[in-house]
């Protein structure tokens, strides 16, 4: 029967049968059912009306869906046969090989940015493993606070009151144990002979039932005035020797026994970093705080008993609150309210909260991820870019592949195949790197030690599948829907995105974040350096300071005072460049008192510091054996106590620690004498020899520092038979202080791989950009061009890109220098000396490439190149 | 013997195969049934009888040529295979057997 005539336009069968059919229908007869029913809807229209005919059609399209039976295996459309994948590779490694330089390049940059994400990665894995070592961590839960002020303003706190962790565990039901512990990171310790400036906290004994930090010796403090040591620090005051027994003086708080040292643990791993543990009970009495609710200053953590959750606490937790805030009384500004958080929870912190020291917040870390990641964006760029500048050698391979069968799918399966290989090579470079890395640097804020290495392994291998998909998703795309008719006639250019020219946007791109990264690096390097080094402050070159070891050591003093390298010899209570300690000064008894710092020095150490006096003069020479009231103050202590100028304040009586009155005779001007990020405070010398702990010597410049300590060693031994000369070089002690080498050189590692892949970049799209105009600089050489008129052609656009991006990044590296130095108090300006001397760099290497590829373009012989046309 | 199982609506669709010779696919099939027939026929068990009568080797079918109508897809034409001329051959000899053994008058009674 005909049915032609009844095919009409007008009247189509209801889509979303067809669409069904085609999905879920049999494939091996889809083709001829779909025309039956066509044919039969036509005739259906004529018969039964078009309702009908609807309705028989999608009443068959429907009972011919088999949507769960198994589909015809010898029928295959899909693209992950086995065959299929090799082939995928095959031409994948083939296209590798075929253009190498590319591949290099693209392999080169990716591998370069891959080890710090990778690093970065390894730190976040370590944020989430942070105190997974105690036993029972998961009944483990620290009580955190949030305050409301009365003012509407709420603080979340990570601290809480210090007697809340007794107050728990007495009233609590279901509490087993309980331990705060309160953070002082600005701890000073000496044996005698080293002084270190060391981080320590006050911790209850059972603080180690709670964690597991177990001894290596000796047992745990629990005695007021003991302590307890980390492995390194008993190390470091004590080498070999045994320091139980052994005391460490705190310039205020006086000497502590050492009871215990640590076995060692990973510091980067806990939140709990110290180099001391002191038993709580000393912070109160130091302190003088017994029942202080308001304050918080203690971590408060506690052991729950078997069964019981967080959540069971907190209901009981807020009854604690309502107490604690009437203990506190109903006139205080604020109220409190106990939360429990479990030790797991901690770290990463989902919120940010106050006092948390060492735990990061989820945002911080990601956004160091983000840092890490551009590196990577700028690396998966290049690749982007070479891989459309090509397009048209592949786009040609594509028209071929689609006219023999090949569907969309398969194309963007071949491409990505190939970014993903790519990523893959770079990835095992990159891990060779990281090892390298591993082993030759020691990059401070990470820790190897990782406890989840297989979730590790399989994170890397995870993020470089996704770099390899994202790096190839825009060619794969641009590239597959390529029509084969009008690539196989030549008619397409090569692909980009849109008209700006994405390829020479992005040089501009690349090259203006690598300047800027190096600007920021070397400024940071220009301020290191001002640090590390002898600069306006004080003087260090050639300034050896001696500790007194509980004497004066006078006659030590007028021996060496023979030697013809000594020049000057001073006394200080205490070298620059430690936080000092506190007094307070005011003007009359009954005011408050202003902090200063506080050093006990004589004429000699401020002359030998090389301090400049502006009014006044300097202490009085004396080598008497009692204080003088005379005192030599700074700018800024004249300011605080309102004297006028510093002339006015010549003469003025000051109160000192409220009980002497002292007459200030100098005034010197304000000087960076410890940090350099610390605001300018009042600073106070007296003459105190009863203070004295350090022999400050000013030599001449010495060659041989060496021979000259020994020389003052037999001297000091004459004099000290029973104690060690413990002396060292203020220039030296200051630059290993301040110059952080190894951050230093994984930053200065970090600077070069951008400006790699940067260069990396450029070179690509140079010579793919040369071999395109192979014929025409052929052409010109033949009409008469000069190899240098041919360069200037070839490299005219690329200068142009150098240019504009250094137009750029200047500016932006200048307010980046701005920024950081408004964190520094004492700051040693902007270096425009380093960054043109960076820009040099850059620019010269960039335009050097230019140079030379332009220049090998310009040398070809023109009868070989249009030969080959 | 070996028995082929032959069901009702098999056997139907099989003789319109054989009775439209040349011009037979799905189509021609429906329409065929539906007029001899007198009753609708649902396509979809057309096809699958077809299909399944191919599975048991009685059709067999082969796709025609590319033509303008229906989009360009191709029809599937059916023919009947010696085999299934057999059991088409078996199963008009069983039924006229049953025939041949009723008693003459007992239709008339039945139909009174």
């Amino acid at each position: 029967m005909d049915t032609k005539n009844h095919t009409s336009k007008s009247a189509l069968p209801p889509r979303w049968a067809t669409t069904l059919l085609r999905w879920w229908a049999d494939p091996y007869t889809l083709e001829e059912v779909e025309g039956d029913l066509v044919e039969l809807y036509a005739y259906w229209m004529q018969t039964v009306g078009k309702r009908k005919a609807d309705w028989r059609y999608a009443l068959s399209a429907l009972k011919l869906l088999r949507p769960f039976a198994k589909r015809e295996t010898h029928y295959p459309t899909t693209y992950i046969y086995s065959l299929m994948i090799r082939s995928y590779f095959k031409i994948a490694w083939r296209n590798l090989l075929k253009y190498k330089l590319f591949s290099l390049i693209n392999i080169v940059g990716l591998s370069l940015a891959i080890p710090s994400a990778l690093m970065a990665l390894i730190q976040i894995v370590n944020y989430y493993e942070y105190d997974n070592f105690h036993q029972d961590g998961d009944r483990i839960v620290r009580v955190i606070t949030d305050e409301n002020r009365k003012e509407g303003e709420e603080i979340s706190w990570a601290s809480s009151p210090v007697p809340l962790a007794k107050h728990i565990k007495e009233n609590l039901a279901g509490v087993e144990n309980s331990a705060s512990i309160v953070r002082d990171s600005k701890w000073v310790l000496s044996n005698g002979i080293k002084t270190k400036n060391i981080q320590a906290f006050y911790a209850d004994a059972s603080f180690f039932q709670l964690f597991h930090f177990p001894l290596e010796k000796g047992a745990y403090p629990v005695e007021p005035k003991t302590i307890v040591l980390t492995h390194e620090t008993a190390e470091w005051f004590f080498r070999e020797a045994n320091p139980i027994g052994n005391f460490l003086e705190h310039p205020k708080y006086g000497g502590f026994k050492i009871v215990g040292v640590l076995k060692p643990f990973n510091q980067q791993k806990t939140q709990f970093r110290t180099d001391v543990i002191v038993p709580i009970d000393d912070y109160l009495s130091l302190h003088d705080k017994t029942a202080d609710w308001s304050t918080l200053n203690a971590h408060t953590f506690l052991k729950l008993a078997k069964g019981r959750t967080a959540a069971d606490l907190d209901k009981q937790l807020s009854k604690t609150s309502t107490e604690i805030n009437q203990l506190i009384g109903p006139t205080a500004t604020k109220t409190l309210h106990f939360k429990a958080q479990n030790l797991a929870d901690i770290s990463p912190a989902k919120e940010i909260l106050e006092n948390d020291p060492y735990i990061q917040d989820l945002r911080s870390i990601y956004i160091n991820l983000g840092f890490q990641l551009i590196l990577i964006l700028l690396a998966s760029l290049n690749y982007i870019n070479l891989t459309l500048a090509r397009s048209m050698n592949r786009g040609r391979e594509v028209g071929v592949r689609k006219v023999v069968g090949a569907t969309k799918i398969q194309l963007i399966l071949q491409f990505l195949t190939e970014s993903v290989v790519v990523s893959y090579i770079a990835l095992g470079i990159g891990l060779f790197l990281l090892w390298f890395i591993k082993n030759q640097i020691h990059v401070s804020w990470l820790t190897w030690d990782i406890d989840h290495l297989g979730y590790l392994i399989l994170l890397f291998f995870v993020f470089n599948l996704l770099l390899g998909l994202v790096a190839g998703a825009s060619p794969s795309l641009i590239l597959s829907s390529y029509q084969p008719i009008k690539v196989l006639k030549g008619k397409v250019s090569p692909a980009g995105f849109g008209k700006i020219g994405f390829r020479k946007s992005l040089i501009i791109v690349q090259f203006t974040i690598a300047l800027v990264y190096l600007f920021f690096m070397g400024h940071c390097y220009h301020q290191i350096n001002y640090m590390a080094n002898d600069n306006e402050n004080f003087r260090r070159d050639d300034i050896l300071t001696i500790n007194l070891a509980g004497n004066r050591n006078k006659r030590f003093a007028t021996d060496i005072h023979m030697l013809k390298e000594v020049q000057k010899i001073g006394y200080t209570s205490l070298n620059f460049g430690i936080t000092p300690t506190y007094s307070g000064i005011k003007n009359t008894k009954n005011e408050p008192s202003k902090p200063a710092f506080y050093y006990a020095t004589d004429h000699n150490f401020i002359e030998n510091m090389g301090l400049k006096i502006v009014a006044g003069k300097n202490l009085a020479e004396s080598n008497s054996e009692t204080g003088s009231p005379m005192i030599v103050v700074n700018q800024k202590a004249v300011e605080n106590l309102n004297l006028g100028s510093e002339q006015d304040a010549i003469g003025k009586l000051i109160l000192l620690n409220d009980t002497l009155s002292a007459t200030i005779i100098g005034v010197v001007a304000n000087f960076c004498h410890y940090d350099y990020e610390h605001k300018i405070e009042p600073v106070v010398f007296q003459y105190q020899p009863s203070l004295f702990k350090v022999m400050c010597v000013k030599t001449n410049p010495v060659e041989d520092r060496i021979a000259l300590e020994a020389t003052l060693q037999n001297l000091w031994k004459k004099h000290n038979p029973y104690v060690e000369m413990n002396a060292s070089w203020l220039d030296t002690d200051m630059y290993e202080r301040y110059y952080p080498y190894e951050d230093m050189q994984f930053a200065g590692m970090e600077g070069l791989v951008i400006f790699v892949i940067a260069i990396l970049g450029l070179i690509g799209i140079l010579t793919y950009s040369l071999e395109k105009r192979t014929k025409e600089i052929g052409i010109r050489k033949v009409m008469g061009a000069t190899a240098a008129e041919i360069i200037q052609l070839m490299s005219a656009d690329f200068i142009k890109l150098l240019a504009i991006a250094a137009v750029i990044a200047i500016p932006l590296g200048i307010v980046v220098a701005l920024f950081m130095n408004s964190y520094l108090v004492f700051n040693n300006g902007v270096s425009y000396l380093s960054m043109s001397f960076l820009l040099f760099i850059v620019l010269g290497i960039a335009l050097g490439a230019v140079g030379y590829f332009s220049w090998k373009a310009a040398q070809t012989n023109p009868a070989k190149t249009l030969k080959a046309e | 013997m070996k028995r082929t199982f032959l069901g009702e609506f098999e056997e139907i669709v099989l003789l319109t195969v054989a009775i439209l010779g040349k011009d037979t696919y799905g189509v021609t099939v429906t329409q065929e049934l539906e007029q001899k027939t007198g009753r609708a026929v649902g396509f979809s068990s057309i096809h699958t009888t077809l299909q399944r009568l191919e599975e048991k080797g009685f059709l067999s079918s082969r796709m025609g040529g590319a033509t303008a109508e229906r989009g360009g897809r191709r029809k599937r034409y059916f023919e009947v295979t010696a085999l299934g001329r057999k059991a088409l051959m078996e199963v008009k000899q069983v039924r006229e057997e049953l025939w041949g053994a009723l008693p003459p008058d007992t239709l008339q009674l039945m139909g009174g």
